[in-house]
């Protein structure tokens, strides 16, 4: 009886875990780029390209099939993944894959996300390899990037700040990752701190990508606290329309699956950024 | 005298024809801003019908209705606007997809009609709950569309 009980509280909390990853997974949009959307292809089985100047990076496979997923990785390497961006057998992987916003997930929640991954149907498909242009298809120079442009460790809370502030931090900057895209980039794909989150004309696959910093012009400074999470959670932004392009997938995989306090959260980080004035023109007016 | 009429019927003919072709004739800048300014119609109902669900207006579900049918009945100028290609140069954020899936784009736009057919059903209940969950709906079928026909220059 006692031994049945065990049994069952085990399973629950292998349940609970499962079902955390889940909704952390949702928050750090993972389905995005490891999914071909436009070949519909399953979920999580890779496939989807991401046009970058430095080439084209394909999503890979991280159902857990043990040959062409990540099914044989132990939990050690799936956080040394998120970590430092080393894959299975020391492989330096791409920063295309975003292991310098995810070195601040806690390693808690990196187990729950594993948990879930590997709750899923594995997918028998081989990955894609990249189809990058020289330098940069040289593996080898992936450290040296690393050492110039890449710093490690889990997210630290700031004790100064409200709970909310720093629950959005880690939200925003760690497993939304959302400085990927917001934040400018130089030449050699280093994120460009000094001008976090005011956006960039040359975002994935080409598109301009709009400054999210309070700027009252060039930013969403005039957007109130409703309006950013009302647009997080349906998309539409203030003027009644409704966002397409990477960011409608964005809303539609990961910040409208996140609860309204994550949300609220993720709108009070993102409203007590510095004001920076870069404007993008995102829209042909 | 028969041949007057016969005049008279074929000059009616030319003159209708020509008629006609004025009417279905628009220019492409015509073409291109007729379509932004129906899409920005609908932006414009979704937008006043966020207002009310943000609660920065004290309307409520009346306006929520009013604004739903707006929008059920402007979706429906959506594949009508869109029909003619002429207008896919120039500042457009149309992607030419539009008219080599025009199915699946017309299927998109008569999502449109249907969800938002739905919110004046939801919206006529009365709760705010209700209404903001079938708005989700509605802005996604406008996202559903924007993400694979609309392409924003920068």
């Amino acid at each position: 009886m006692v031994f049945f009980a065990v049994v069952a509280s085990g399973a629950a909390r292998a349940g609970d875990l499962v079902e955390r990853g889940a909704y952390l997974a949702a928050a750090g949009g993972c389905v995005g780029c490891h999914t071909d959307v436009a070949g519909k292809g399953p979920a999580f089985a890779g496939g989807r390209a991401l046009v970058t100047p430095m080439g084209t990076f394909y999503g890979p496979n991280i159902t857990p099939d043990p040959v062409h997923g990540i099914g044989a990785w132990t939990e050690g390497e799936f956080l040394e993944a998120l970590r430092h961006g080393i894959g299975r057998g020391g492989v330096n992987l791409y920063p295309a894959f975003p292991y310098p916003s995810f070195t601040g997930i806690s390693d808690e929640d990196a187990k729950a996300i594993k948990a879930y991954l590997f709750s899923l149907p594995a997918v028998a498909k081989a990955s894609k390899p990249h189809a990058l242009r020289f330098p940069f298809n040289l593996r080898i120079l992936i450290p040296v990037w690393n050492w110039v442009y890449f710093k490690a460790g889990p997210f630290k809370p700031d004790a100064a700040r409200p709970p909310e502030w720093n629950r959005g931090a880690y939200l925003v900057e760690a497993l939304g990752h959302c400085a990927e895209c917001h934040t400018p980039r130089g030449v050699l794909g280093g994120l460009e701190r000094g001008k976090a989150f005011s956006g960039t004309r040359d975002g994935p696959d080409g598109k301009a990508v709009p400054n999210i910093t309070p700027d009252p012009e060039t930013g969403i400074g005039k957007w109130s606290e409703a309006d950013l999470t009302y647009f997080l959670e349906t998309g539409i932004d203030p003027d009644g329309d409704v966002t397409g392009s990477a960011m409608g997938e964005v809303v539609k995989n990961e910040t409208s699956r996140l609860r309204a306090d994550d949300r609220r959260a993720v709108a009070a980080y993102l409203r007590a950024l510095p004001p920076i004035a870069h404007r993008v023109d995102r829209k042909a007016k | 005298m028969k041949m007057t009429y016969l005049i008279a019927a074929a000059a009616g003919l030319v003159l209708g024809g020509v008629i006609v072709t004025t009417e279905t004739s628009a220019g492409p800048a015509e073409s291109v801003k007729y379509r932004q300014t129906v899409m920005k119609a609908n932006g414009a109902h979704l937008g006043a019908i966020s207002m009310v669900v943000k609660g920065e207006v004290p309307y409520g579900a009346p306006h929520v209705v009013a604004n739903a049918e707006a929008l059920a009945e402007s979706a429906k100028l959506i594949a009508d606007a869109f029909k003619d290609k002429t207008g896919d140069a120039g500042p457009t954020a149309a992607k030419a997809n539009i008219w080599t899936e025009w199915q699946s784009f017309t299927d998109k736009a008569k999502t449109l009609q249907a969800e938002s057919a739905k919110l004046i059903e939801v919206a006529k209940k009365g709760d705010m709950t209700a209404i903001g969950e079938q708005v989700k709906a509605v802005g996604g079928a406008c996202g559903g569309c924007h993400e694979t026909f609309r392409e924003k220059k920068s």
